[in-house]
């Protein structure tokens, strides 16, 4: 036993000396891992593109037939009048001219603002931190809350269960308010200044992403952490130097996500509030009315609604992507 | 004045037992290796010196201080892992400075103390790279430079060694051995290579099984092993062992086995009358193993060994030679090595060549216990 541990310093290197010679000398047989071969020394054969191509065909045509077409589609409705009954007519810019106008336009876009705003700053970086100070628990206990976060939970059921809680009458959030706190009885949803951020407050038990960030710092090698306690470094420092660091990238996805998401947000607050975004439209977002729009039959000003709401997401992305600049050493 | 004191420490990992009762002291400038097989313990006992693994019971302490229960951050030591555990995102100064700036440094002495160190390991070029493009060897010496920086009362190792390539580990030693000098501070380092062990360390701790099997210097283990895992682990190629019996003819001690009758030197056998009948287990150096001709000592009967060379291999310095006692010597054939300062021809393959063993050398081990007959369990011998 012992003298095949001496031996293994040697054993170790001449693999690791060859590997470098085999990639080059032996030719990739089709279907090998590309990823061992240095893209560009050799080309692919042609049976490789006919595979290549067959494989991404089914992806492009749904993508095609399902994204890109009614996205051009919707493009090309809001400049027209999108008549269902005679020829279409060209109208040019009419529709977003009458959807500039619309004051209940300027209210969603005001409360999809108010909703992405307090979504990312309650459900989105809290989770952060929590799962760093989970991190600091023991294993036993992170596997345990891994679990709880990890619940598969059917979005409906939890909305619905949610209108319960929130009920004025009987919710639970009522009860805790008068019986617990003593305060006195609560609008929650029913107040047009408070419905927006009882809408959020779910989403910080329920949005998902604590899962991915503690999965990120467990794959953080250990030694990183104890190197720097070892060299002095308190939780704070760590956190900031380390974890924070290595969860950047993840960070900056979901990031993006959460900023699609609830720009477009529609379902949670049409379940909890109704398709007017009750009351008097205080949680109506910009999604909810594109509905309320279309079920009016007004294709054309949907539309153009959609596109507006489109450039608007997309600066978000962009601007976000100026900030979280990818490092190639995270 | 602070040496390390360790005192029966033990770690449990459920009902296993990684370190069981391992216990030394340091001098205060003295680098001592902590070496042995994988699953030894060797790591575990680093770690808990450290600070970064809980103690179960025993005690460890930095001179007069009792550092047992105390955190990592508070026992004032520096270390050097085997991945190195420097952060990509940071840049060779940051990572040089990390320590400092954690224990509020002031800018100054940052600023004065890292270019000194990376000075020092021949990376002060490189201070403004991120680790990612650094070579393994640059990487090694940022984590050098890490440590080189501080002012610790202990300085641990961790198979810091182990990623890089054979070239590269030598002048890595040199660097260890720079930055050891420099503190002159007690020093553990962990390895699994015992030529590593032997080139570093002041002193050696050949680990098994969660226990220190014996603590000395390389010579002394070399020399005098007081078990049979000591002998087989310290040296290249490892010692021979042949599986004989003592026995007392005429006056004599012979020890018979293996189609072998070797009549011991009265040096030895006046140590061992005691044993006569018993199983015991006879080591034998690959390197006291000579060619007749050559050997520096009469080769007769009662010390010759027949092997058929196997295979020979050939190295700088001469040549490794591995033989197979003959089938016709009444046992099971018995590999062996041996090893000598001249090339072996080629010619000797698959001939059968006698060999003269140096008894003045040889080592005995019970059979049961794999304790030596001959050194005691101090290491003193």
């Amino acid at each position: 036993m012992a003298a095949s541990q001496q031996h293994t310093p040697v054993e170790e290197e001449a693999p690791a000396a060859a590997r470098p010679g085999e990639r080059e000398t032996a030719p990739g047989p089709a279907g090998g891992p590309p990823a061992s071969t240095k893209p560009g020394t050799q080309k692919p054969g042609r049976r490789r593109r006919v595979e290549t191509t067959l494989f991404t065909l089914p992806a492009f045509l749904f993508q095609l037939s399902w994204g890109w077409y009614p996205m051009i589609m919707a493009f090309v409705l809001s400049f027209t009048d999108a008549a269902l009954r005679r020829p279409v007519q060209f109208t040019g810019l009419e529709s977003y001219q009458r959807i500039w106008d619309d004051p209940l336009v300027a209210q969603s876009f005001r409360v999809t603002a108010v909703y992405t705003v307090l979504s990312i700053t309650l459900t989105f970086f809290i989770p952060i931190f929590v799962a760093i100070l989970l991190m600091e628990m023991s294993r036993r206990h992170i596997r345990w809350m891994m679990l709880l976060w990890f619940l598969p939970l059917s979005g409906v059921a939890s909305t619905v269960l949610f209108r319960y809680m929130f009920n004025a009458q009987y919710g639970l959030f009522q009860w805790v308010a008068t019986k617990v706190l003593g305060l006195p009885p609560q609008p929650f949803l029913n107040s047009a200044d408070q419905v927006l951020f009882w809408l959020v407050v779910p989403g910080i038990l329920f949005f998902g992403p604590g899962l991915i960030y503690m999965a990120t710092l467990q794959s953080i090698p250990a030694s990183y952490f104890e190197a720097a306690e070892i060299e002095g470094a308190g939780f704070w420092r760590k956190m900031w130097t380390i974890s924070l660091p290595r969860l950047r990238p993840i960070i900056s996805m979901l990031l993006i996500f959460a900023i699609i998401g609830s720009t477009q947000a529609f379902e949670f607050p049409t379940i909890m509030t109704g398709a007017e975004g009750s009351p008097g439209g205080a949680a109506r977002t910009v999604v909810m009315y594109l509905f309320q729009l279309l079920q009016q039959l007004r294709y054309a000003d949907a539309t153009a609604l959609g596109v507006y709401l489109f450039v608007i997401t997309m600066t978000l992305v962009v601007i976000q992507r100026r900030f979280f600049r990818e490092d190639p050493d995270t | 004045m602070t040496a390390i004191a360790v005192d029966n420490l033990v770690k449990e990992f459920g009902d296993k037992r990684a370190v069981d009762g391992v216990g030394f002291t340091t001098g205060e400038s003295e680098l001592l290796v902590l070496v042995g097989p994988s699953g030894c313990g060797k790591t575990t006992t680093l770690r808990m010196l450290a600070g970064l693994e809980p103690v179960s019971s025993g005690t460890i302490r930095f001179g007069d201080r009792e550092v047992t229960d105390v955190r990592p951050r508070d026992r004032s030591i520096a270390m050097v892992f085997q991945d190195y555990a420097i952060l990509p995102h940071l840049t060779v100064f940051e990572n040089i400075a990390y320590g400092l700036r954690s224990r509020r440094t002031p800018r100054a002495v940052v600023k004065d103390k890292v270019p000194e160190a990376a000075r020092t390991f021949r990376i002060d070029h490189l201070l403004d790279r991120k680790p990612r493009q650094l070579s393994g060897g640059e990487r090694q010496r940022v984590a050098l430079s890490r440590s080189m920086v501080r002012d610790a009362d202990l300085y641990l190792y961790d198979e810091p060694l182990s990623n890089l390539d054979a070239q590269l580990r030598y002048s890595a030693r040199e660097d260890i051995l720079t930055l050891h000098r420099r503190k002159k501070r007690p020093t553990i380092y962990v390895t699994h290579d015992q030529s590593e062990a032997m080139a570093l360390g002041d002193r050696i701790a050949v680990m098994n099984a969660g226990r220190i099997q014996q603590i000395g210097t390389g010579e002394e283990l070399y020399e005098r092993p007081v078990n049979r895992f000591v002998a087989f682990f310290i040296g290249t190629p490892s010692i021979n062992l042949f599986t004989m019996e003592l026995k007392n003819v005429d006056g004599d001690m012979v020890a018979s086995g293996c189609g072998l009758d070797l009549r011991l030197p009265e040096s030895i056998a006046h140590r061992i009358r005691a044993y006569a009948g018993r199983k015991i287990e006879l080591g034998v150096r690959p390197e006291h193993l000579h060619v007749p001709r050559m050997a520096p000592f009469d080769v007769t009967e009662d010390n010759t060994i027949h092997g058929v060379v196997t295979v020979i291999e050939p190295s700088a310095t001469g040549s490794t030679v591995y033989l197979s006692t003959p089938e016709e010597a009444g046992a099971e054939p018995q590999d062996f090595t041996a090893t000598f300062k001249v090339r072996m021809p080629a010619s000797y393959l698959d001939q059968e060549v006698p060999l003269g063993i140096d008894l003045e050398k040889v080592h005995l081990f019970d059979a049961e216990t794999g304790d030596s007959l001959l050194h005691g369990p101090q290491g003193k011998g």
